[in-house]
């Protein structure tokens, strides 16, 4: 299975590029999209396990809820409310691991539907890159701290990159090459891109989808994806930051009483994607 | 699904919506109770992030009246057991009108279900998660605890701007449109 990209720009408003190019494609690959997300990548599993018991979270964008049940390990020691625009997905992210059933909203990950600060920590896996401006990114980021506890609050970014595993299964056009010999190439501002999903309509009407083919009955199903650069992430961080007026650094750095701030605890590259750890704190 | 953990910390932000915007009160709400293992050490850990109030007042919504009206300066474990009910089970209700009994003190008549659930946490996505036994018991068989009670139906109602956040199938909807976002 070969995972294609191509390279597209935004046209029009970008919550409507996003419905079109995200939301609308989500619950029609809802199933099938499913089915091929149950593992949960390494990085999510350690923060979700390394997470204390009676910590609060919110997984926005939780998709098919595959994070809410961890750590499997530790059943019911964490509470993780998942947050979706898909609805389709959202049906399947309520039965995630089995009953008793996982809390699910419907909303957008730009929207606040919270009390300040009210969780302990936030996982934001593979659903900023589907936000289709760098200002919209950047508010998601805003959201999510703005979400977490002003003095313990957690939050793990996650998003795909434009530095690409040599074994994943994302293939590139000759013409927009950005592999990882040729990362002179990659814009420090990330790239757009399209990733088609190729689906059918069989009878009974569910969609199946066989991303390796290309006859006419099947039907493209093209899904926006911004492809982070190296640092851009952070960076936005930083200026999501400002914008909240948090310093930014490790709370060793600050003696004044009183102080709210942001510390990047760790940031780094995992099959594809890009990560970022976020750890609030008050002085 | 959603429990009256996440009820406790949903506030409305519409457009100019800034203050009294929290809790929302609960309108025609159905409820349904699954069995949960208990986790004494979670529900001590968390319940300093809930309002207590919001907490009692929306239980009562809800038919359960087991949380008292402040919160008891000792966790015992009947209280653990109490708030491990009324947050992660429930026995259901269906509630005609929430804005009828305001206080909470005086429960419509209700119809009660079950929901006869595997209490193991290894059911495959592709079978049903739930199994729904249908069963008629008198109002509030016995107190449910937060973490049991999961409300499937109704809506939310903003105590200041009176936005209503419809629940259907288990998933409350917070999506504003464009002109509400504030
Ligand atoms: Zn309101």
């Amino acid at each position: 299975m070969v995972k294609i990209a191509v390279p597209t720009s935004i046209q029009g408003r970008p919550q409507e590029y996003e419905e079109a190019h995200v939301h609308n494609v989500y619950d029609r690959i809802a199933d099938h999209f499913s089915s091929t997300r149950y593992k949960p990548w390494p990085i999510v599993a350690q923060f979700l396990s390394d997470i204390p018991t009676g910590w609060i979270g919110l997984d926005s964008g939780t998709g098919n809820g595959k994070y809410l049940p961890i750590p499997t390990e530790r059943p019911g020691s964490i509470f993780t409310i998942g947050l979706d625009r898909s609805h389709n997905l959202l049906e399947l992210a309520k039965c995630a691991g089995g009953s008793p059933t996982r809390d699910v909203l419907r909303g957008d990950v730009l929207g606040d539907y919270w009390r300040l600060g009210a969780f302990d920590y936030a996982l934001s896996i593979a659903t900023v890159h589907h936000l289709a401006s760098p200002k919209r990114r950047k508010q998601a980021i805003e959201r999510l701290i703005q979400s977490v506890s002003s003095t313990h609050g957690r939050i793990l970014i996650y998003v795909w990159a434009t530095k690409q595993d040599e074994l994943s299964r994302t293939s590139f056009p000759k013409k927009a090459c950005w592999s990882n010999e040729d990362e002179t190439r990659i814009s420090p501002a990330g790239q757009d891109v399209f990733v088609p999903w190729v689906t059918q309509t069989s009878t009974d009407g569910s969609v199946t989808v066989e991303p390796e083919t290309s006859k006419s009955m099947y039907m493209v199903l093209n899904r926006y994806y911004h492809m982070f650069s190296e640092g851009e992430l952070s960076r936005m961080a930083e200026e999501a930051a400002k914008e909240l007026d948090l310093k930014i650094g490790s709370p060793d750095e600050f003696s004044e009483r009183g102080v709210k701030g942001l510390h990047i605890s760790e940031e780094g590259w995992e099959r594809s994607n890009y990560y970022l750890l976020l750890t609030r704190w008050e002085k | 699904m959603v429990r009256l953990i996440t009820h406790n910390l949903l506030a409305c932000h519409a457009k100019g919506c800034t203050t009294n915007n929290f809790p929302l009160a609960f309108r025609d709400a159905q409820v349904e109770i699954q069995e949960q293992d208990i986790n004494p050490e979670f529900v001590r850990n968390m319940l300093p992030r809930l309002e207590w109030k919001a907490l009692v007042d929306a239980a009562r919504q809800v038919g359960d009246e087991s949380l008292p009206a402040e919160q008891p300066e000792m966790m015992d474990d009947e209280l653990v057991q109490k708030l491990h009910r009324v947050l992660m089970e429930v026995r259901n209700l269906t509630l005609s009108s929430l804005l009828a009994s305001p206080n909470g003190h005086d429960y419509p008549s209700t119809s009660l279900r079950t929901r006869d659930t595997p209490r193991t946490n290894t059911t495959s996505l592709s079978t049903p998660c739930i199994h729904v036994l249908s069963m008629h018991l008198s109002p509030l068989p016995h107190p449910r605890t937060f973490l049991q009670i999961h409300i499937t139906e109704g809506a939310m109602i903003c105590p200041n701007c009176e936005h209503v956040y419809p629940i259907s199938n288990g998933i409350p909807n917070m999506l504003l449109a464009e002109n509400e976002i504030g």
